[in-house]
Formats: structure tokens, C-alpha cells, sequence
């Protein structure tokens, strides 16, 4: 019967360790998706060797450039992650339309100039209209825009209430881009495809063309002068553009930290407060030719939709969003951060929940009145993601 | 010798097919010599009555680009599958735009309003 006993136990012992060495480590920041295939393992890894790419005036960069590879503002605490980069967008309104300034230059400034358009020009940066609306604007992290590239066009406008029918004072609306598809991406939510996101980066950021974009931007609306500008166009290859997008789109989201007590309590508090109203918990992806995008939630905390932030924010209008409106951001790695909000005003989160106002106004309010202890418990469940 | 005369109506027939679609290859519809179709679906953002030009907006990504279109006089419009007339045309409206485009740039042939401009107050 004792022996019985014993080889019972040893028995349980070896399942466990058979288990835990067949369970996959946990996902770390910067870690690809799970479920990738090997061909689409390959491509992220090579992909994430484009998006780490060091660009020079001889291979393409600038004149105009933000940076010198993607990886130089999408560095922390990996490569995808967060930069501590505040960059210069603007527009202007005139007569009722939103101006996004492209034949000045806009709606991104590029801050930084290759020393032969300095030579030619004068100039340290692309010079700003005068008149327009100024916008800062940090860097985001990468990780999970794959996932939220995946959820259906349809499953953000089911979250849509612009005339608020509902009377919860939040009144999400779309944004769209300049051909009337619905945006996503960017803290306007302009661009409708993690794609061209990327690929749009590769232009406004580092100055390089690519097939899709063959031509420079212009400096302050004026065409590149020749000898500002040695590298053939494109500046780089459809190929590295499609590993480039296959590395952000393979990025996994990271992990949430397993919550104690305290963090749990603050997750249903986050809830009740009505932070969810915008920071919906999870979206749901779609059918997706990457199995691993295929039909997963994901635990972004956003509805992609556009909310009036308030006066004390407001900057830059972006298509049809206003100057107040901003996409809710998502919270996914929000542990990972180093700076809050779409233009980096907020040290902490704390410091970055009291700022918002509009429509967040009431969710505000409402944490400002929880009990200290409350409130220590959604910054710990915030401070998990 | 039967072979030899099915292979022969076998070239004919083959000639005379390679001659009818390349007729119909190199047949144009009205209006197009010499430039190529094409379709640009962006945002107003400029009208010039005086020049006959309006600008569009397209993007890829934030890297926002401004096509300049002429317009021909009586240049027909479309908005909710009805004629809309020049009027629809303001800045702020998304529009579906058939163009012909030569070197000497892109005219339209025919405007589909997509979304109108949006109210604003400012």
C-alpha cells in the first residue's frame, strides 16, 4: 500500500514535468505570435532585420527623416517597443475642411535634415506653415497590431454611437481616411491597414521610397533639389516592405502580468468607473490568411473608434477627426511605456487618467472619487497590461 | 493527306481568330486616344474654377499626396446614384474619380461622390 502510495507521487511528479516542459515558454515583449508558421517565423525574423535597418544618405535616407531606422524609435524595452521621440504633425482648418497641409509638406514635419539638404536649403527641419495647428505626438509600440489590423471593418462601426443614442455621454465615431475607407491606425485613426501604416512610415520617418510611395515627400511643398537626394528611387525594395510588415504584423501582443487580488479588484473597478466604454477589454479578429490572426481576441482595450478627449488637448484635426477627437489608445503593454498619451503629456498613468476629459470626463470624475486603495488597485491592474 | 488538310484549317481558323481579337484589342472606346484609364478615390481638397482644375487627397499611410485633376466643362457628376452637378464638389468630399491620364497630367470623365464633405462649424 506504501509502495503503492509512492509510485503514485512519483508518477504525479513526472506528469507534472512532462507538462510544464511541453507548455511553450511565455510570450515575452517582442516575441512573434504563437502559431506562426515556420515560413512566416522565417519572415518575421527577417523582417524584424529590415525594421532594424540603419539607412544613410547613400542608401535612401532622408532628405527629410524623423530617424534612421524603424528601430531607432520603436526600440524599447525591445525592438517594436517604444521610442522617446516626440514627433511635429499639423494641419489647419480652412473653411470648414480639415487642411492636411500635403502640398506644404504635412501633415508630418520632419525634424531632421541630411547634411546635403542643409547644404542646399539652410535648413534644420521641414519649416511648419504658419497658421497651422501644431500636434505632438510620441511613439507607439507595435506589439499586437497584426491582431488589430485582423478585427473586421464591421466589428469597430457595431461599437460606433455618434449621436451618443444611448445617452452614456460616450460617442465613438469612426474616422476616414481621404478615400472613405474606415482608419485605424494612428492616434487620429486615419489609416485604414497596418500596410499602410508601414509602408507610409518608411516615407514620412526615414525618408525612403518604396514602390508604393516612389517619390519623396516635398520640402515645405517644394520638390527635393537633385542633389539633396543621391539614391535611386525606390529607395527600397516591395520585398523588404512586405518583411518589414510581416515583422510588425507577427509581433505578438505582450502578456499581461498575472494579477493578485488588489489587481483583479481594479480590473472590475476599471469597468464599473466606465472606462470600458472606450477601452473595450477585447475585439475579435476575423478570417485572416495567417492562421495565428485568425478568429483570436485580442485583449487591446480599445474600440478604435474616435472620442473628444477635451479642450486641454486638442491640437490637430486629421481627416474627420476634430482637434479634441483621438483614438482610444490601446492599453495593451501599457506597463511597457515610458511616457502617456498621444503627444507623451503624462509621466504616469495616474497623471494620464486625470487627464483625460470630454467625453471621459465622467469616467474621470468617478476615479477621482474612488477611496485610495481603489484607486491603487486600477493603477496596479493598469499597470499589468 | 486528311492530316495535312486538318492541320491547314486548323492554321486558318487560328489566323482568323488572332486577327479578331486584335481588332477588338486595339479598338478604343471614345474619348480615350492616347491617354490611360485611370481611377483616383480621395478627398477634395481644392476647386479652381478659373483654371478647371480641382486637387484630390490620397494617402498611404501618413504620407498624404495631392493629385491635381482638370475638368472639362459639363463634367458629370454623380452623389446617391443621381446627377449632382459641379456644386457636389467642395472641399472635404470623398469622391471616385475616372480620369484620363497623359503626360500632360490627368482629366476627369466622371465623378462619383462617395461622402460629402462633413458639416463643420469652423
Amino acid at each position: 500500500m506504501k509502495a503503492a502510495g509512492r509510485a503514485l507521487v512519483v508518477l504525479a511528479a513526472l506528469n507534472a514535468l512532462v507538462t510544464a516542459a511541453s507548455c511553450p515558454p511565455p510570450v515575452k515583449p517582442g516575441d512573434p505570435l504563437r502559431g506562426l508558421t515556420a515560413e512566416e517565423l522565417d519572415r518575421f525574423h527577417r523582417g524584424q532585420e529590415v525594421f532594424e535597418r540603419v539607412f544613410t544618405p547613400e542608401t535612401g535616407l532622408g532628405p527629410l527623416f524623423n530617424a534612421d531606422a524603424c528601430g531607432e524609435c520603436h526600440e524599447t524595452p525591445v525592438v517594436g517597443g517604444v521610442g522617446d521621440e516626440i514627433e511635429l504633425h499639423a494641419t489647419a482648418f480652412h473653411d470648414g475642411f480639415c487642411d492636411p497641409l500635403a502640398d506644404s509638406g504635412g501633415p508630418v514635419f520632419q525634424q531632421k535634415v541630411t547634411p546635403a539638404l542643409q547644404a542646399a536649403l539652410g535648413i534644420d527641419q521641414e519649416p511648419v506653415p504658419v497658421g497651422a495647428h501644431r500636434a505632438n505626438r510620441s511613439t507607439p509600440a507595435v506589439f499586437g497590431f497584426g491582431l488589430l489590423d485582423a478585427v473586421p471593418d464591421h466589428d469597430i462601426l457595431l461599437r460606433a454611437d455618434p449621436d451618443d443614442k444611448n445617452h452614456d455621454g460616450i460617442s465613438g465615431r469612426p474616422n476616414r481616411n481621404f478615400d472613405g475607407r474606415l482608419g485605424r491606425f494612428g492616434r487620429k485613426a486615419l489609416v485604414p491597414t497596418l500596410r499602410e501604416f508601414n509602408t507610409g512610415a518608411f516615407t514620412i520617418e526615414i525618408g525612403i521610397t518604396s514602390p508604393a510611395l516612389p517619390t519623396e515627400e516635398t520640402i515645405g511643398g517644394r520638390p527635393v533639389p537633385p542633389s539633396a537626394d543621391p539614391a535611386p528611387d525606390p529607395e527600397i525594395t516591395e520585398e523588404d516592405v512586405n518583411l518589414a510588415d510581416d515583422f510588425v504584423r507577427f509581433l505578438a501582443p505582450p502578456l499581461p502580468l498575472p494579477l493578485d487580488l488588489e489587481g483583479e479588484r481594479g480590473k472590475i473597478i476599471f469597468g464599473t468607473i466606465g472606462c470600458v466604454a472606450c477601452h473595450a477589454p477585447s475585439l475579435a479578429t476575423g478570417d485572416n490568411k495567417v492562421r495565428a490572426l485568425r478568429y483570436k481576441q485580442v485583449y487591446a482595450y480599445t474600440d478604435l473608434l474616435l472620442h473628444d478627449m477635451g479642450p486641454e488637448r486638442a491640437d490637430m484635426c486629421l481627416g474627420l477627426a476634430e482637434p479634441a477627437e483621438f483614438r482610444t489608445e490601446p492599453l495593451m503593454g501599457l506597463r511597457l511605456r515610458e511616457k502617456f498619451l498621444h503627444d507623451g503629456a503624462a509621466a504616469t498613468i495616474e497623471e494620464a487618467i486625470e487627464l483625460h476629459a470630454g467625453e471621459a470626463a465622467g469616467a474621470t470624475s468617478r476615479f477621482r472619487k474612488l477611496s485610495a486603495r481603489e484607486r491603487a488597485a486600477v493603477l496596479k491592474f493598469l499597470g499589468s497590461l | 493527306m486528311s492530316i495535312h488538310r486538318g492541320i491547314l484549317i486548323h492554321a486558318l481558323a487560328t489566323a482568323v481568330a488572332c486577327a479578331l481579337t486584335s481588332t477588338a484589342a486595339n479598338a478604343q472606346p471614345p474619348g480615350s486616344a492616347g491617354g490611360q484609364r485611370e481611377t483616383i478615390t480621395g478627398t477634395i481638397s481644392r476647386i479652381d474654377s478659373h483654371s478647371g482644375t480641382f486637387d484630390l487627397l490620397t494617402a498611404v499611410g501618413h504620407s498624404v499626396r495631392v493629385r491635381r485633376v482638370r475638368y472639362p466643362a459639363g463634367l458629370k457628376v454623380m452623389a446617391q446614384r443621381a446627377e449632382a452637378g459641379m456644386s457636389a464638389l467642395v472641399p472635404g468630399a470623398v469622391c471616385r474619380v475616372e480620369c484620363e491620364v497623359a503626360t500632360s497630367g490627368a482629366t476627369a470623365t466622371g465623378v462619383e461622390v462617395l461622402y460629402a464633405a462633413p458639416a463643420r462649424t469652423r
